[in-house]
């Protein structure tokens, strides 16, 4: 993947080699399982990760925010999810395109389809910064796998920030 | 001379008409120009005000976006836990 663009027509367009389809689809997918899993109230869930996608909503009493939470968290993960099955959607209705090193896809977003993605790029990048440490305590992962998590989480910063210069460039605001 | 109960109920509704404030916290995961982005459309503010307001979360740490009354603090609040930012509402200080 280079970066997003916009076509003549203001359509948002991006390439993704094979393996980067398939790296961010699985990731989407275990997004979705992990949001199913959150809604279903299964208790092995990593904190950390909750409290980050589902944070307080009053930093000085723990009793309301969980109330709130109790209050808001299905309709958060309904939207969540929904956006995570438009990234999907987008991934299956990408054309292809033939090079000499392999098929890519080619993805066009619009402004509803890029909402979608801005959501859940968002979703994967605080799930992956939870895992690394960045912003919390202590990273879950370590080693070389600490670095594979660093590099997609790079990935999926790069792929949001493009992104959001495209839609930038189609509402005509200059960065 | 009133009775305690209802000096309680007048207390709460003085204490509900008193604005809340939304406000967003910094953190370090999220791009500014996300944050900026999102400031944009949901608020609706004009890229400047939205700049201004990231960049006030980024360097002093938080910043309020919205002033109001509690209920539409906390729809603000759960957009916002939509986009993935850090958000929380508190009462307005005077």
């Amino acid at each position: 993947m280079r970066a997003f663009g916009v076509a003549s027509g203001g359509e948002i367009l991006a390439e993704f080699e094979s393996q980067e389809v398939m790296m961010f689809t699985d990731l989407v997918q275990q997004i979705i399982a992990l949001l199913v899993r959150v809604k279903e109230g299964e208790a092995d869930i990593d904190g950390a990760v909750l409290t980050r996608l589902f944070p307080d909503a009053y930093t000085d009493d723990a009793e309301a925010s969980d109330e709130f939470r109790r209050f808001t968290i299905d309709d958060l993960i309904d939207r969540k999810i929904e956006n995570a099955q438009g990234v999907l959607e987008s991934f299956d209705k990408a054309g292809v395109r033939a090079t000499a090193d392999g098929d890519v896809a080619l993805v066009r977003l619009d402004r509803e389809f890029s909402m979608y993605w801005l959501g859940t790029l968002t979703d994967l990048r605080l799930v992956l910064a939870t895992n690394l440490g960045i912003g919390s305590e202590a990273p879950t992962v370590e080693g070389t796998d600490n670095e594979y998590v660093q590099s997609l989480y790079e990935w999926f910063g790069f792929t949001q920030g493009s992104l959001i210069e495209a839609l930038e460039e189609v509402e005509g605001i200059s960065g | 001379m009133p009775q305690v109960d209802e000096l309680r109920d007048l207390d709460e509704q003085l204490t509900l008409g008193e604005p809340w404030n939304t406000v967003v916290w910094d953190d370090p995961i999220n791009l500014m120009t996300y944050v900026a982005w999102v400031f944009r459309s949901y608020f609706g503010f004009a890229q400047a005000r939205a700049e201004e307001l990231m960049m006030q979360v980024h360097t002093h740490g938080r910043a309020t976006v919205a002033t109001g009354t509690r209920e539409e603090m906390e729809r603000h609040v759960v957009a916002m836990h939509g986009y993935g930012l850090l958000a929380s509402l508190s009462r307005s200080e005077r």
